[in-house]
């Protein structure tokens, strides 16, 4: 009801600002128009978003509609208006309001120090919310950049349920093929594999390098709607032949051509292969961040990927994009792969039933990020809102101090209307200052902050301040200015006093800055100011608590010292891998000031993941938590040496020794939880034997001879997981990590890179020390802290310049008040407990509504929290505590200021 | 005599209220939802830009205000002004489509039109 009320009142108020005989004709069916319009948006893009582009279409609308009144075609709008009404000749009144505004800039430039303080607080908030609009802008709002990026699809596997309908699995080949066979809705349907390619025999000057890119149909490009800048992309022939053609980025192209042309069609070696290089993309072409998460630099056809891969039903590893037809809805084209779905199920029912889906690929690639602007809007939002509070607190004053000038106005005749009208220009050139200069600070920060920032922003690369954004800084900032100056013009313009109170020459002669309820608006003000700082204060102790428990989380592992270097070999045979990484391990040990030394397929705290399906000897695997199959569990392929370098504490049994070889009993390790699990079934980890079954992983058992700690492997928030090691020997791999705990305060890596090459010079390294995985585990929770912290401590301090300056002004008020008491016998101690008691009493009430609101509102921040409930009680109490303290402090300086007053002075004044 | 005679064109807000209006009448918000489909979001329009206009073109006699249908229900019917298109109206725009045609003509023979472009989708 009151929500109702409220929206009825804005858009009152919105109607206020169009043409009066638009407004007069046609007002009401303007109302309803924005109200069937609000509807709309709130359905389409929810109340947040939605309610952005609502107020953005308003200002807009109201811009055109008063251009076109007043300059365009004024004569035509003349047309309908009232012929006597001289008051609407338009361009007289232009120039009128012209003289009116450059009136109000002198005015405003003779009163330097309200006018800096009101633009910088005004503009802190603009540009904060712009930056935040210049995300959203170019992360939601704007289409990915592709020629009718709407129509594009990606297609998967889908969940049954309809409510998971965007959360979708890769395809296997040949569902794949069959889908695009068959499909009528989607032309041009595509599939990609990210992959690694390896660069190599550039001359001696260029190091080997590795590029992700991917396997891609001939489709991709038309799909995506996309052309080769040079040369072509492959044919659907090329494809089919396995041919070696790429087609490489614009990027790669400059960086390893230095953008010349010769490499058209010339062979290029890569993953030691020769290879015809038949394209190159154009600079802006961005390939679908929601498909590689790396990026992509270089395409080679599909088919050119392992052909037992390519002739099964099970293996799901391609990500599929389509082109909706035109006219075809995303509901038409989902109805349709589900029918397909059901189809190639009954047709091949081996392979188990399953769901086709499809999702657009804007919002694949967006993810939930919409989350974490949501937060952010609505964290900038606040501290906007707090900034206009005070700034109308700041009119306010000035207004008050006016008072007697509008009282002999108002007594001259003037109407109350023309004052408003006067305070509300005020208003609106500070708001254009304060808009100008936000969009200036906004631009620059967000230039800073696209290279800057340590979080994963979708589309960061397109990240712009646009005509949008800037247009968007102007509207918010002076629709703010205009708002909160409306609530001190319609106190100060308001004739009661004059009328109820006294003449106008009571009023000059007063001496008497302000009356008691001018003070009561000012209260009201603090509080709210107070009330919503509390809130971003809140979250920002959420946000601190949270973070102060992630650095507590043990990671059952020491990163300091620890050196990483990522390589792939290019041996293929099992018994030249097992000798390449003996070959490197050796090497890497006998490095000066490497202490120990190990190798491992995976490293902690990234995202590499490796999962396995075991079965049990001795229990089965139906006892063992209820598994349907299996017992799936993460694992990984090690060398001896490699948990002693990361410092992983072994339990009980034995580690991977010397003697454990391919050919010697299969071995295996277990961590804790696996441990306890099989305890908890009645069995005794060690000595316990195991098979494996799929993907490569040869089978026959192996025997648990030791029990190993828990370490965090992905995530720092992530719960114990299931781990098992397998020795490298028993089970080698390609694409391998070596781990060396270097001396001291020594960076090793140029010595291993230098001794990795020393047994092959072709390959590619990456190495970077292990704490820096750490630090980037940790990165976004620290952002988020710093940024809501910043964005809080802003806030705040806006709030109590609030308390001080409205304690100071009842403090000049109160003067003669003080002085009399002190004549009277007051002590300096019971005036300074009296104003410190209202600022207190500010602060306490401003504090208390804004934690009632908190607890209503922080849950909304649960996505971001650790350790900590949304609600929790030591936080709460803890902001309390520190409003509290900061508001007595920022009392203290007015009340000390009442205390010095001098009897004989504060009577002797008037 | 208004400005909207045979020798101005129309403007886009304009042409495109008097197509959404050549299939029915409809109501003020109808218009645009209608309009904004059909020019596929490149010609918007708030209600000043569309009540202005409807004001114009009803002086003009291109459009006038009607009952609205039988049987319309909904939280806004009782509010909602429809309007229909006139005769004038529908030459109006006939009008605004040979002037255009006769352009593109123009362009063509000069060779200033890229094959494709100009033609309806």
């Amino acid at each position: 009801m009151s929500g109702a009320t409220h929206r009825s009142l804005l858009s009152r108020l919105l109607l206020l600002f169009y043409p009066s005989p638009l407004r007069g004709s046609d007002g009401d069916q303007i109302l309803g128009w924005w109200s069937e319009r609000w509807e709309e948006r709130r359905r389409r893009s929810g109340a947040v978003l939605g309610g952005v582009l609502f107020i953005g279409e308003a200002f807009l609308d109201v811009l055109r509609t008063r251009w076109h009144a007043h300059i365009a075609e004024p004569d035509l709008w003349q047309l309908h208006v009232d012929s006597q009404d001289s008051r609407s000749r338009f361009p007289g009144r232009v120039t009128q309001q012209l003289d009116d505004l450059r009136l109000t800039a002198r005015s405003l430039m003779r009163a330097p120090a309200f006018l800096v303080v009101s633009v910088l607080t005004l503009a802190t908030g603009v540009a904060a919310v712009t930056m935040v609009f210049s995300l959203l802008n170019s992360v939601l709002l704007k289409p990915l950049p592709y020629p009718d990026a709407h129509r594009i699809v990606q297609v998967g596997y889908a969940s049954q349920d309809l409510a998971e309908a965007d959360d979708l699995g890769s395809l296997s080949a040949l569902d794949f093929f069959d889908l695009s066979d068959r499909s009528t809705t989607l032309d041009s349907l595509a599939a990609s594999r990210g992959a690694m390619f390896t660069f190599t025999g550039l001359g001696p000057m260029s190091e080997p390098e590795a590029v992700f890119g991917a396997l891609v149909s001939p489709e991709f490009f038309p799909a995506l709607g996309v052309m080769p800048r040079w040369g072509r992309t492959f044919s659907a022939a090329e494809d089919a032949n396995r041919a070696a053609v790429v087609v490489l980025s614009y990027e790669l192209w400059q960086r390893r051509w230095q953008g010349s042309l010769d490499v058209l069609d010339q062979t290029v070696t890569i993953d030691q292969e020769p290879f015809t290089v038949v394209g190159v993309m154009p600079p802006d072409f961005r390939p679908p961040e929601g498909i590689y998460q790396e990026g992509a630099e270089l395409w080679a056809p599909l088919q050119r990927v392992d052909p037992e891969l390519a002739a099964n039903r099970h293996d799901g590893f391609l990500i599929a994009i389509g082109r909706m037809k035109k006219d075809v809805s995303l509901e038409a084209a989902r109805t349709e792969l589900a029918l397909i779905g059901d189809q190639l199920s009954a047709e091949y029912p081996e392979v188990g039933e399953r769901w086709f889906g499809a999702s657009s690929l804007h919002l694949q690639t967006v993810g939930d990020f919409t989350r974490t602007i949501n937060i952010l809007l609505a964290s900038v939002g606040l501290l906007l809102l707090i900034a206009s509070v005070n700034v109308a607190g700041l009119l306010l004053a000035r207004a008050v101090e006016r008072r007697r000038e509008f009282s002999v106005r108002r007594a001259l005749g003037a109407r109350r209307s023309h004052i408003v009208a006067q305070l509300l220009n005020e208003s609106l050139v500070l708001g254009s200052a304060a808009g100008i200069l936000g969009a200036g600070v906004a631009w620059a920060g967000v230039r800073a902050f696209r290279s800057a920032i340590p979080i994963e922003v979708p589309r960061i690369g397109e990240l712009v301040v646009d005509q949008r954004v800037l247009l968007f800084a102007m509207v918010v900032s002076v629709a703010m200015a205009v708002l909160f100056g409306l609530i001190p013009a319609l106190r100060v313009s308001n004739g009661r006093q004059a009328r109820a109170g006294s003449s106008v020459a009571a009023t000059v002669g007063r001496g008497v800055v302000g009356s008691r309820s001018d003070e009561r608006t000012r209260a009201s003000l603090v509080i709210a100011e107070t009330a919503l700082a509390v809130v971003l204060v809140t979250g920002a102790g959420l946000l601190i608590s949270s973070y102060q428990r992630l650095q507590e989380v043990e990671l059952g592992f020491t990163p300091d010292g620890v050196e990483v270097v990522a390589l792939t070999s290019d041996e293929t045979e099992p018994e030249r891998l097992r000798e390449f990484y003996r070959q490197v391990l050796d090497q890497v040990r006998a490095a000066p000031g490497v202490e120990s030394a190990g190798i491992a397929s995976i490293t902690p705290l990234s995202r590499g993941r490796q999962m396995q399906g075991l079965s049990f000897e001795e229990i089965g695997a139906q006892t063992l938590h209820g598994e349907n199959h299996v017992y799936s569990t993460h694992y990984q392929v090690a060398t001896e040496g490699y948990l002693q370098t990361l410092g992983v504490p072994l339990r009980r049994g034995r580690g991977f020794e010397g003697r454990d070889r391919n050919g010697s009993a299969r071995v295996a390790l277990v961590n804790e939880k696996v441990a306890g699990e099989l305890r908890e079934a009645g069995v005794e980890p060690l000595g316990q034997r195991f098979s494996l079954g799929e993907h490569g992983v040869s089978d026959g058992s192996f025997e648990i001879v030791g029990v190993v700690g828990n370490i965090q492997q992905a995530k720092l928030t992530d719960d114990a997981m299931r781990r098992i090691y397998l020795h490298y020997d028993q089970v080698p791999r390609e694409r391998m990590r070596v781990f060396a705990r270097a001396a001291s305060g020594i960076s090793a890596l140029p010595v291993l890179r230098e001794r990795i090459w020393s047994v092959n010079a072709d390959l590619p390294l990456v190495g970077y020390e292990l704490n820096v995985l750490l630090d980037r585990a940790l990165a976004a929770p620290r952002f988020y802290m710093q940024l809501i912290g910043a964005l809080a401590a802003i806030s705040l301090a806006l709030a109590l310049v609030g308390v001080y300056s409205t304690l100071s002004h009842g403090v000049e008020r109160r003067r003669r008040e003080v002085g009399l008491r002190m004549a009277l016998g007051a002590t300096e101690r019971s005036v300074l407990r009296l104003i410190l008691r209202r600022g207190v009493l500010l602060v306490g009430v401003g504090s208390a509504i804004g934690l009632i609101t908190s607890s209503l509102v922080t849950h909304l921040l649960e996505a971001f929290l650790f350790g900590v409930t949304s609600t929790d009680p030591r936080t709460f109490a803890a902001v309390a505590a520190l409003v509290l303290g900061a508001g007595v402090v920022a009392s203290f300086v007015p009340a000390r200021r009442a205390m010095r007053v001098t009897p004989a002075q504060a009577l002797s004044e008037d | 005599m208004t400005r909207e005679d045979s020798t101005t064109h129309l403007t886009p807000v304009v042409f495109h209220t008097l197509v959404a209006l050549a299939d029915g009448p409809l109501h003020g918000y109808a218009i645009t939802q209608s309009v904004e489909t059909a020019s596929e979001g490149t010609v918007k329009m708030g209600p000043g830009t569309l009540y202005g206009s409807l004001q114009r073109i009803q002086v003009a006699g291109f459009v006038e205000r009607v009952e609205a249908p039988a049987g319309v229900e909904g939280s806004h019917a009782d509010r909602r002004r429809y309007f229909e298109i006139t005769q004038a109206g529908l030459a109006a725009l006939e009008r605004e489509g040979r002037r255009l045609a006769s352009a593109v003509k123009v362009l063509r023979s000069r060779g200033l039109l890229r094959t494709g472009a100009g033609t309806p989708q």
